[in-house]
């Protein structure tokens, strides 16, 4: 009989089939050209809804809060994301930490709209990511290069985001970031079959993927850009560096007027390529966020935790860090 | 057959409307493609796409865009080729239910087309699905050399967050049809509707939640539904009474929980004059048919106003 469908949860007789490659990838593919932004409680999420958000990551804490505070980050109380889930009719997102697939379990059974596998929360496995295949809900993960964001894909993530440095309001690693992947793609579109073999040897990346990425000239996924934009410029200049979409994570709510910043950064998202009306929606906001100039020298650092990257000469050495949020680190963007 | 090049534009406020460009690009070199992003950008094009995205969103930001509501609509209207997948078919819809209570005005509406659509029957993404649906109708023109075949198999329906259509008023063709259970949240939108409709009251939007109560045990409860009348119209007391005078006017018969298990037999695609809408993507699908069905329209309307 007909009547069940994927709203059960169930392969109903009709045909229906939830938890696809295709929807998980899907979704990604409808949040295009929109702005994500990180919100902390219902009234932030209302504000991001009507600010013209195409989906809020449900967090308690936003990044530059877990860059001050430290101490070890995890997985939002479900309570506060089933709120904010309630209260918002646009997609909400969650993170869990990086290899923590029981945080990942509870965050599917809130029956969230994507998991955020993110750095910026601290490492559960230093070595393993989760094998997100396992997941009907669908992944987002964030990349630096394009090995780390087909590792990601061969993982099942349904998205990428640029890494960047979350939390500090500063656009130079996102650029970076972007930057990186994008030079990755062109040189792999005229590479030759023969060099594409290596070219997946030396990205430790899966041959399929580096092909497909060679064959189309664009990653498997959409790639959004991600850790430190802070103004409606930031915005428009990672969309013009060709990233499919933005999250903000701590530039709207550490901002001076939050809502005003939020309007415009969804317009300069939409309009990224008319510098009139990136002109317009710079104008009057009010102070950004404070940020960090200074990213080398700050003592947190989100963007190099990956984990599973070997060093084929051995053990790679442990980074000596301090503060707050230190890790062991393997393998720095600035090296 | 014709071998005359068209243009296509593509709604890119947000969403997938590269995926529709891609897909109408692979389907015949004589079809270009263009992003609308302002109402200038309407002038010189055969046809249009709203595509998925989402709706909310899409709404905001096209209000945020001088004219372009107010262009769009007197295109659609004047009876040139539109399709809308998704939100895009949210958006051409006269009536809509289950939009953000947190946006003071509801859901923009561009309208054209007479159905009732609720915003995200199926449930949130954990639920989007894929599943056969009837296959599209065969082009009325073909552009030369389009290879597109039309042999009646049931076409992949990608159904992301979707919407579905309630109910379609006269005059609009019905083109695919699907029976599924509506989500938890959509359920409570739909009784509350049913109430409405018993009481006589008109509803042209009608949003989610405003505020919610958690029950003990967890389970969520949805209080307080909002309603919304003409989305350009600023005073909320007014269009309550508005909408309560014209009550008589209108006839909504909501499709019935065909047994036990709630689920309803809801519409998928329509077609109204030039106007098609999905509740599905086929831009995503990896098969091209709604598109050569779409060109065909568009070529239909070319050659009607030659």
């Amino acid at each position: 009989m007909a009547g069940t469908n994927g709203a059960n949860g169930s392969n109903g007789s009709n045909g229906a089939t939830i938890g696809t490659t295709k929807v998980k990838q899907g979704l990604a593919q409808m949040l295009k050209g929109g702005v994500i932004m990180d919100v902390m409680n219902v009234e932030q999420a209302k504000i991001a809804e009507a600010a013209g958000a195409v989906a809020v990551m449900a967090l308690e804490r936003i990044p530059a809060d877990i860059r001050r505070d430290g101490g070890v980050a995890r997985m939002s109380d479900p309570a506060m994301i089933l709120e904010i889930k309630n209260a918002v009719t646009i997609p909400v997102m969650a993170k869990a930490r990086i290899g923590h697939f029981v945080e990942a379990q509870i965050l599917e059974a809130c029956e969230i709209d994507y998991i955020d596998e993110s750095e910026v929360l601290t490492m559960a496995d230093e070595v393993n990511h989760i094998d997100k295949t396992q997941f009907n809900v669908p992944f987002v993960c964030g990349c630096r290069n394009i090995g780390e964001a087909l590792r990601r894909c061969a993982e099942g993530a349904a998205m990428l985001r640029t890494k960047g440095e979350a939390g500090t309001g500063n656009i130079v690693e996102a650029v970076r970031h972007a930057r990186t992947v994008q030079s990755d793609i062109k040189r792999l579109s005229c590479m030759t079959k023969d060099e594409l073999f290596v070219a997946a040897k030396n990205l430790q990346a899966p041959y399929e993927l580096v092909k497909y990425v060679a064959d189309n000239g664009r990653l498997p996924v959409v790639n959004f850009a991600a850790g430190g934009v802070a103004t409606p410029a930031d915005a428009a200049l990672m969309m013009q560096l060709g990233m499919d979409g933005v999250f903000v994570g701590s530039g709207i709510f550490k901002s001076a007027n939050p809502e005003a910043r939020a309007k415009a950064i969804v317009k300069a998202v939409t309009h990224y390529k008319d510098p009139k009306i990136l002109m317009e929606c710079s104008t009057g906001l009010g102070p950004a966020m404070v940020g960090i100039s200074d990213i080398r020298g700050d003592p947190v650092n989100f963007r190099d935790r990956e984990g599973g990257e070997s060093n084929p000469d051995g053990v790679p050495p442990k980074k000596v860090l301090h503060g707050a949020t230190e890790t062991k680190l393997y393998g720095s963007s600035w090296n | 057959m014709s071998s005359e090049p068209i243009t296509i534009g593509v709604l890119a406020l947000q969403g997938a409307f590269e995926e529709h460009q891609r897909s109408l690009e692979a389907l015949s070199p004589l079809i270009r493609t263009t992003q609308i992003r302002t109402p200038d950008q309407l002038a010189n094009i055969d046809g249009i796409i709203l595509p998925g995205g989402e709706s909310t969103a899409m709404g905001l930001i096209g209000d945020s865009t001088t004219g372009l509501w107010e262009a769009l609509r007197s295109y659609v209207h004047s009876g040139k080729p539109t399709w809308g997948t998704c939100a895009g078919m949210i958006l051409l819809a006269e009536r809509c239910v289950g939009t953000s209570a947190v946006i003071t005005k509801g859901q923009s509406l561009i309208g054209g087309v007479d159905i009732l659509v609720c915003r995200n029957y199926f449930g949130s993404q954990i639920s989007s699905f894929e599943m056969g649906t009837p296959a599209p109708p065969k082009p009325a023109v073909k552009l030369e050399g389009m290879k597109e075949e039309h042999d009646g198999k049931a076409f992949p329906g990608v159904f992301i967050r979707a919407p579905a259509i309630l109910t379609a008023g006269p005059g609009v063709e019905i083109l695919g049809k699907v029976v599924a259970v509506p989500c938890r949240a959509a359920a409570v939108v739909l009784q509350e509707l049913e109430r409405k409709i018993e009481a006589g009251e008109t509803v042209v939007q009608m949003g989610v939640v405003d505020a919610l109560e958690r029950k003990e045990g967890g389970g969520v409860c949805y209080t307080n539904v909002r309603l919304h009348k003409d989305v350009n119209s600023t005073n909320f007391e007014e269009e309550k009474k508005e909408v309560n005078l014209m009550h008589e006017q209108i006839n909504i018969d909501l499709p019935g929980a065909s047994d036990e298990t709630n689920a309803r037999e809801v519409i998928c695609a329509v077609r109204k004059d030039n106007i098609l809408c999905t509740a599905f993507h086929p831009e995503i699908a990896d098969d091209l048919r709604w598109h050569s069905y779409f060109v065909g329209l568009v070529l239909e309307s070319k050659q009607v106003k030659a």
